[in-house]
């Protein structure tokens, strides 16, 4: 506490919210391949996709990377952009930094045009989405790492529990070669390689089972009690079948590392989900994988961002 | 539209509320202001303008000071903005020194530019670390939740000019689904060049008065300031019965689908935010009392939120008092929706609804009671504020005086 309000020393519970479990119905992933690590914060790029269609000539890499995600996520769904437009259809969208290359280059630039200063806002990227499939749905778009991704598979999952919508695609995108000198700075932030993509996730009603979310922030001295206490809430009796770590290295690793073998519970599970930091993309990158590799039973997705610790158990059966 | 039924959500206290504006830096004099029709609307003096086609905005002049920390207080003007507000809403709630524990605290941030002024000195190479972290959208947010000692969910929100209404929803979320016991939510945006420069670059700026509805509206001046609210459960989770300043009863988000910048000119995502945000507070369109409009003063949005309201509302549209505040603030972005929905609530405690200012001549094309140029005495019950943003965000919220 910096001078702030009085506040209880202790936590008396992290409390996992839960919801309804959706069914992961559509997957559309884009990322740089680990071996292409370049520079010195070790990133990884990924390749800018071609987007048919003259709105996309000028649009940004992160536009690009996400128009192609989504539409690779909504046909692995069986669908097409017919089923998904219209106000059934609800989008939410995270970043931590792809929105950053386009505030660089307008602060830089000042002969920056009308083209430029919209796609400085992170909203650029989810609405051009939206605009392409004709989605008016519900729609959020949050900023931050890997934790605010897995609260955002648990907001899109209440959507889909009170009826707001019949799916929801879930979408991240990172880009950060036009910011990487910020990165070099920043180091203390992440664990290289920065792996730059775009995953987007199709959420689908689902049935029985739920999915339960907790996150809490961990400052240094707390960094066991916070860890265990959301792993302890996002878990309870269960077991996971597959674990898809992502707090990286230092202390809230290792208290991982120490709650999960306290648990007889196989950290290293799989660790090839998420090879290097994807920032936003990492959670969904993980769930994806995790679908892939055909997991029976339930899978425990961690992530952790600027002392942020947070937790998500998705029911495969 | 589709029918979108019945479903009422339980309704979510707001126990106390702060805010840093250019006409007050404190809910009193906030209100006073709006009543009273004052404009903070003056030349921009902070930063270079004179090669911008318009140099005026909504600029507060003196920052306040940082509450209650003997620390250097943040470089970061977001971050100071959001720390006095959140100091008075604290404060209003009666929490200040009686917080639930630190893992039940949530906080819930809208804006639009983040932390974009350590973004400049970070790509001018200064700064250091500070300015690189602080550089991400979610700077501010997290500064807010290290000075409150907040160690639940830390969430930005990023819909752009709607952000500060849809972080008020979001947080209601977070507590109603259990997650929480108090949030903190809000909006916040600072007035800089390189939001001043955008907006200029896309014509969207007027070089005369902001003239929400009116016939002769010509374009917005943007504004700075930030707001938040306290956010508790109604029978409280803390054991106390908080003197409440209203109740957020219903929210709702939704895309346009249309157009990067420019709202739908049928308005069918806003349309479809009231019905939703009116079902989640099980309210129909005739318990509407109140309507706090987006009113930017712009073509477009005026005529677009005209639009939905006579859908929504029918032959009331033209009666409902419809305000809009950004000619006493300029449009502060992030920040705008959650200071819009404090006037809503503060309408319905003090029994008088502020002025929409600079009304002159009416516009076929918005024909609402706009409540034009003198405050009116009337205490409305149940409130519909609406918003709009860059990437076809819209969100509605429907509030209840306490």
């Amino acid at each position: 506490m910096r001078g702030g309000p009085q506040t209880v020393a202790e936590p008396t519970g992290i409390r996992a919210a839960e919801i309804p479990a959706p069914r992961l119905t559509g997957v559309g992933l884009l990322t740089g391949e680990p071996d292409r690590v370049t520079g010195p914060t070790g990133l990884v790029p990924a390749p800018t996709p071609a987007v048919d269609g003259d709105r996309f000539r000028r649009a940004t890499r992160e536009c690009l990377l996400a128009m192609t995600a989504a539409r690779a996520a909504v046909g692995d769904a069986g669908l097409d952009a017919r089923d998904v437009g219209g106000e059934r259809t609800g989008v939410v969208y995270v970043t931590a930094c792809a929105y950053a290359g386009a505030n660089r280059a307008f602060l830089e630039d000042e002969r920056s045009t009308t083209l430029h200063f919209p796609y400085t806002s992170p909203s650029a990227v989810s609405a051009e989405v939206t605009i392409e499939l004709g989605i008016r749905g519900p729609y959020v778009t949050l900023a931050g790492g890997g934790t605010t991704t897995l609260g955002a598979v648990w907001y899109a999952a209440g959507w889909l529990a009170d009826g707001l919508a019949d799916r929801v695609l879930v979408l991240a995108v990172e880009t950060m070669a036009e910011v990487r000198d910020l990165f070099v700075r920043a180091r203390r932030l992440y664990r290289p390689p920065l792996v730059e993509g775009a995953a987007c996730l199709v959420l689908e009603p689902g049935a029985g089972w739920w999915i339960r979310w907790a996150s809490a922030v961990a400052r240094a001295s707390r960094a066991s009690v916070a860890v265990a206490g959301v792993l302890d809430a996002v878990l309870r009796e269960a077991r996971p079948a597959v674990v898809a770590p992502g707090a990286g290295a230092g202390p809230l690793a290792r208290a991982e590392a120490r709650v999960l073998a306290a648990r007889g519970v196989d950290h290293t599970c799989m660790p090839e989900a998420r090879a290097g930091e994807g920032l936003a993309c990492g959670p969904l990158v993980s769930l994806a994988r995790a679908r892939a590799s055909g997991a029976a039973g339930p899978c425990l997705v961690t992530a952790a961002w600027r002392g942020e610790y947070a937790a998500l158990l998705w029911p495969f059966s | 539209m589709s029918d979108t039924g019945t479903r009422k959500a339980e309704p979510i206290a707001i126990t106390g509320a702060g805010v840093v504006t250019p006409i007050g830096q404190d809910l009193d004099t906030f209100w006073a202001g709006l009543v009273t029709g004052v404009s903070g609307i003056g030349e921009i003096e902070r930063f270079p303008v004179a090669d911008l086609r318009v140099t005026r905005g909504g600029e507060i002049k003196k920052l306040p000071p940082p509450p209650g920390s003997p620390r250097q207080p943040p470089a970061c003007r977001a971050s100071r903005l959001l720390l006095a507000a959140a100091h008075e809403a604290l404060e209003s709630a009666g929490l200040r020194d009686a917080l639930p524990p630190p893992d039940r605290i949530a906080v819930v941030v809208g804006t639009a530019l983040g932390g974009i002024d350590d973004a400049a000195r970070a790509v001018r190479g200064e700064g250091g670390i500070r300015a690189a972290v602080g550089a991400l959208y979610d700077g501010p947010t997290r500064h807010l939740a290290r000075w409150v000692g907040a160690e639940g969910p830390v969430l930005t929100v990023a819909t752009a000019c709607a952000a500060g209404a849809t972080s008020l929803g979001v947080a209601a979320d977070l507590l109603r689904r259990g997650s929480v016991d108090v949030a903190l939510a809000g909006g916040v945006d600072v007035l800089c060049r390189f939001v001043q420069r955008g907006f200029n670059v896309l014509r969207s700026l007027t070089r005369e008065e902001v003239r929400p509805f009116d016939r002769r509206r010509t374009g917005l001046l943007l504004g700075e300031a930030a707001a938040i609210v306290v956010l508790e459960r109604g029978p409280s989770a803390l054991g106390r019965r908080p003197a409440s300043l209203g109740w957020l009863l219903g929210h709702a988000s939704t895309a346009d689908g249309v157009h990067v910048t420019a709202p739908d000119p049928e308005g069918r995502g806003l349309e479809l935010a009231v019905r939703l945000a009116l079902r989640e507070a099980g309210l129909a369109a005739a318990d509407v009392d109140f309507v706090s409009a987006h009113g930017t003063g712009t073509l477009a949005n005026d005529r677009a939120e005209t639009e939905v309201f006579r859908r929504v509302f029918g032959p009331r549209a033209a009666h409902i008092p419809v305000n809009s505040i950004k000619a006493h603030l300029g449009h502060t972005m992030g920040a705008a929706a959650t200071l819009e929905a404090i006037m809503c609530l503060l309408a319905g405690r003090y029994g008088q609804v502020p002025p929409t200012l600079n009304y002159a001549e009416p516009d076929p094309a918005c024909d609402l009671d706009c409540v034009p140029n003198a405050a009116r005495r009337y205490r409305p019950r149940v409130s519909l504020s609406t918003s709009l943003g860059f990437g076809g965000c819209n969100a509605a919220l429907v509030l209840a005086s306490g």
